[in-house]
């Protein structure tokens, strides 16, 4: 589903370049469920990042199902993005002017799916997470927990066919945690491809291949 | 889509209050500002569009050697249209002095009358409502009046075939009434006599030299201007004119669609003047500009905060155009919501506005140009101040958010460009206000030198010529009536002004110096309080005096380079006499103009040749507001005494003199006003920046003084910057403003000096309005408990 062809990524101010990616080449299949680990500033988000297609890379060759990634024009990345790939980040990072009901539907507003449609997307979504009842409430009015939970169903919305979670757990309870990790586990179940980034080895273990990083390099480790 | 980027953006304006708040109001006032200035522009702009023949009617002008000038003989109209075939039609007019009206026991001043060919009705869009040209304005009684006036003398009575008494000594058949003449005509008077009548009554000399008349003309289009403007001088050659014959004066032909915005001279009807069209258009659009600033400026600067949201659109599936069609549409918001605050700030200010420009403007929304105007402003403001915000915020990529850093966004070039700009702009208007200011407090000052004393002046109407000596004894019986005087008109008009002088060693060079001829009685010097510089003043002990006495003033005596005049001859038309003083310059006219050469001489008949003139009465020094009451009363009681008709009238003589700066001060109160108003937009949009950074510097500020720093030391921090940012303001404007003023200063004939002090009172007091403005914000972020500030991220 997704080739990384010696990915590299580094950050040049006027002297030096910071390398943050070396040499990554990885091969994701469809349906794996995919844990990314190491120490804090090994280049993780990063890479997480590129995959999802919000940061470019600075050499190498990514390539989506066949589209060849980094020869696409914004727009037909956009697109892609669009149609296939959901985003859970650490910090929620739900749209804070926005009731949930409205951030659930502004993924499906981008991909122009019709107001009718998006209504009963909007309502299955809220049904199946059991926050009805939060419909109409700010991300701020919600406790962190619930606020994941509307970030995982915003991811879900579009019927991704990839979800890349970025320490999805991390400002959770570990009750929380393991509920959330519980049901991307069962998403993963479901057929949707899944790549985590935890530091939690007990979390490390839902997925069925573990890829370290350090200092930008990457070693694989078996499962 | 367009529903939710409407309904998002109204969201977002109403969760964050201050600052839409900030944004829209400093939108609203520039948008007001813009509309209040642009209809008086276009009410200046419209003068005499009125009229269906605006395109071919022309003004002859006589060329001079000097300034050019509107008058020209009364043949002169007749002739050229019968003698020329690209003359239509011609009209004559001459302005009637001040006459006494009166119907039944109503009396009035009457200043506004024009004598006119009938042709004038033909040529000018001026129509009859009651009676006709045919009819009605024929005979040498007849006069036209305008609704107005019929109104104030007449009522609700039929005016037509009604008698005028003037002066008591003969009528006027009322012959027609027109409609009122509209605001914005260069051409206003309140009523019109036919041509003959100055054939019965000799108000002024008619032949081929005297240049009395104003001559309108209405040509056949297309025209060959020069060639017309030849034919005109030839004819007046023809006819033995003797200032186009001997003196080389020439005709030319002013457009009507010229005549109110670029008067001919200083002493032109001076009403418009394209000078402050342009002056206030760019006060306009400065005022527009410095709300586009201030709305960029903020935008940009809640650009920081909006990285997170644009940044989580991105990873949920906007591209850029989503990202600035949602962004636009917020600032098409804030515009559209602005613009109606806008019309409604100029509907409410409008009567008061109207008052400053004695102007009735009125807001007509339905009027397609006012529509066009508004939708420009609306998108002017909306789009293009949102333009950049839009863009620079839609750039982020989305992984900004990630690494929860703005790099490159925290001193954004532009941003501090603008804000330098808008400070420069605001010193630039403060010192334009001040030197304005200066210019007119020295026009005051200079103008007229007795501002202790208290000089009154009053016509000479009725009996009060005749009796002058009468009068002049009754009045110096009050104790606080120091001098009495006449003169032949009012000291703030040109009155005969010629070239038929001569002096005792004139060369040929100076026959084109023109001379203002001035009669006046005895003790005009003193009642006026100007001191004799050489000689002796007119005196009744010389009985030689009347009639061959001249008295110079310095700048006649500078221009026809005489030495040692007194004793010297001196002659107007024939009359010889020898120069018995020189009196120092007044400035009573405008200082615009330069100073004037002037030759007294006394009346021999005052009440002929005084008919246009007045008394002017002196008041000794430092009398209290009473004991000018009383001495006004007492001057009434001896106008009673000799007047039966003529109402009684007086005027401070300052007064006379500060009205004749009128239109310019009420202009320049109205700069002032627009300045404030531009200065008060870009303090709100420092106030809304000074927030916006006080807040985004929370942490900085709990962290500094969780490591100790102290109030004060936090509020230099967020200082400082501002203060550098004003500095650089200051450097721009001043040079900037130096050429402006100077500019303008050059309108003056005497200027008064631009001072340094002025340049840095402006920047001083930028810096205390953005410190008192910023302060607040300061003072509020370094009081804050600093764990509250942390607890914050
Ligand atoms: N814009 C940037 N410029 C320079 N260095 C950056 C930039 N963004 C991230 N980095 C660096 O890249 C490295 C990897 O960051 P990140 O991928 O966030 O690590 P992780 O997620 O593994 O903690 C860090 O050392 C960070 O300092
Ligand atoms: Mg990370």
């Amino acid at each position: 589903m997704i080739k990384l062809i010696d990915i590299e990524k580094y950050y040049a101010n006027k002297f030096v370049k910071t390398f943050v990616l070396r040499n990554i080449s990885l091969d994701i299949q469809e349906g794996e469920f995919l844990t990314i680990m190491g120490p804090s500033g090994a280049g993780k988000s990063t890479l997480l990042h590129i995959v999802g297609m919000l940061d470019d890379m600075s050499s190498g060759e990514y390539y989506f199902y066949d589209e060849p990634v980094h020869q696409l024009k914004e727009k037909d990345r956009t697109r892609l993005h669009q149609q296939n790939i959901g985003f859970v980040f650490q910090q929620y990072h739900l749209i804070d002017d926005l009731t949930v009901y409205e951030n659930l539907e502004t993924p499906l507003i981008y991909k122009k799916v019709k107001g009718s449609e998006r209504k009963s997307m909007v309502a299955d979504m809220l049904d199946r997470f059991s926050i009805v009842a939060k419909k109409d409430l700010f991300p701020n009015q919600l406790s962190g927990g619930q606020q994941q939970l509307v970030a995982i169903a915003r991811a879900l919305i579009i019927n991704p066919k990839l979800i890349l979670a970025d320490e999805p757990t991390g400002n959770l309870n570990s009750k929380q945690g393991f509920e959330i990790m519980d049901m991307l586990k069962e998403l993963n179940d479901q057929g949707v491809t899944i790549v985590q980034v935890t530091h939690d080895e007990k979390k490390a273990e839902y997925g069925n291949r573990i890829v370290n990083l350090l200092d930008g390099w990457m070693e694989e480790s078996g499962t | 889509m367009l529903k939710n980027y409407l309904k998002f953006s109204l969201r977002h304006i109403r969760r964050n209050k201050i600052y839409s708040s900030i944004n829209i109001i400093g939108l609203a006032i520039g948008i007001a500002g813009f509309f209040l200035i642009m209809l008086w522009v276009q009410d200046e702009l419209s003068f005499d569009k009125f009229h269906e023949n605006r395109d071919s009617i022309y003004r002859v002008v006589c060329e001079t050697k000097g300034e050019p000038f509107f008058g020209s003989p009364a043949p002169l109209a007749p002739t050229i249209a019968n003698e020329l075939p690209e003359v239509l039609r011609s009209t004559r007019l001459y302005r009637v002095p001040r006459f006494v009206f009166g119907y039944e026991e109503k009396s009035f001043y009457e200043d506004n009358g024009i004598v006119v060919d009938p042709a004038f009705f033909h040529m000018f869009s001026f129509p009859f409502i009651k009676g006709s040209l045919e009819t009605g304005f024929t005979n040498p009684d007849h006069i036209v009046i305008t609704e107005s006036m019929a109104q104030k003398y007449f009522g609700a009575d039929d005016p037509i075939n009604k008698k005028i008494n003037v002066e008591g000594e003969g009528f006027l058949v009322v012959g027609g009434v027109l409609k009122d003449i509209p605001a914005n005509s260069h051409l206003q008077f309140d009523y019109a006599l036919p041509y003959v009548f100055l054939q019965d009554v000799r108000l002024c000399g008619l032949e081929w030299g005297d240049f009395n008349f104003k001559t309108y003309v209405q040509l056949n289009l297309p025209l060959n201007q020069e060639d017309v403007q030849k034919k005109i001088t030839q004819i007046a050659i023809d006819n033995d004119c003797p200032q186009i014959k001997y003196d080389g004066f020439s005709f030319s032909l002013q457009s009507l669609k010229d005549m109110y915005l670029h008067p001919i001279s200083a002493y032109d009807i001076q009403l418009g003047d394209m000078k402050y069209i342009y002056i206030f258009s760019i006060v306009a659009l400065l005022l527009l500009g410095v709300a586009c600033i201030n709305f960029i400026n903020l935008s940009t600067a809640r650009a920081i905060v909006r990285v997170k949201e644009v940044s989580i659109r991105k990873t949920v599936g906007a591209d850029r155009r989503h990202i600035i069609a949602q962004l636009w549409s917020e600032f098409f918001v804030f515009a559209l919501s602005a613009s109606v605050i806008a019309l409604a700030i100029v509907q409410v200010a409008m009567p008061y506005f109207n008052q400053l420009t004695e102007k009735q403007l009125a807001l007509h929304f339905m009027q397609p140009h006012m529509l066009i105007l508004m939708i420009s402003a609306i998108c002017c403001c909306g789009l293009v101040a949102g333009l950049y915000p839009a863009i620079s915020i839609s750039v982020f990529q989305p992984v900004r958010l990630m690494q929860r850093q703005t790099m490159g966004l925290n001193s954004p070039f532009l941003r501090r460009l603008l804000v330098v700009s808008q400070f420069a702009l605001s010193i630039l208007l403060i010192v334009c206000t001040l030197v304005v200011a200066q210019q007119m407090r020295y026009i005051h000052d200079k103008s007229w030198t007795l501002r202790d004393d208290v000089v009154l002046h009053m016509p000479i109407k009725e009996n009060i010529g005749i009796k002058f000596d009468v009068v002049k004894n009754e009045l110096l019986l009050h104790p606080n009536i120091v001098a009495v005087s006449a003169k032949d008109a009012l000291p703030t008009m040109l009155n005969n002004n010629t070239t038929g002088v001569w002096w005792t060693g004139k060369t040929d060079a100076q026959n084109s110096l023109h001379i203002e001829t001035i009669r006046v009685s005895h003790d005009y010097f003193t009642t006026m309080g100007l001191a004799l510089t050489e000689g002796r003043a007119f005196s009744q002990d010389f009985s030689d005096d009347e009639g061959v006495a001249y008295i110079l003033n310095e700048e006649a005596v500078r221009q026809t380079g005489l030495s040692d005049p007194v004793g010297k001859s001196f002659a107007l038309y024939r009359r010889q006499g020898p120069i018995i003083g020189v009196v120092q310059d007044s400035y009573f006219h405008t200082l615009k103009q330069p100073k004037r050469p002037q030759a007294f001489y006394l009346f021999t008949n005052l009440p002929r040749e005084g008919f246009f003139g007045s008394v002017f009465i002196r008041i000794s020094k430092t009398q209290s507001h009473a004991d000018v009451q009383a001495v006004i009363s007492h001057i009434e009681s001896v106008w009673r005494g000799v007047n039966q008709i003529a109402p009684f009238e007086y005027h401070f003589l300052d007064q006379t003199i500060q009205k004749q700066y009128q239109d310019e001060q009420r202009l320049m109160f109205l700069f002032g006003i627009f300045s404030a108003v531009a200065i008060l937009i870009s303090c709100l949009g420092l106030f809304g920046l000074a927030t916006f950074m006080a807040e985004r510097r929370t942490k900085e500020i709990g962290i500094r003084k969780a490591l100790g720093s102290t109030v004060p030391g936090v509020i230099m921090l967020l200082t400082r910057s501002f203060a550098t940012w004003v500095l650089i303001a200051n450097i721009i404007a001043w040079p900037l403003a130096w050429f402006i003023m100077n500019k303008w200063l050059q309108n003056f004939v005497y200027r008064t000096e631009m001072t340094w002090w002025m340049f840095v009172l402006a920047g001083g007091m930028a810096f205390v309005i953005a410190l008192l403005t910023i302060s607040w914000q300061a003072i509020r972020a370094a009081t804050a408990n600093p764990v509250e500030a942390l607890r914050y991220e």
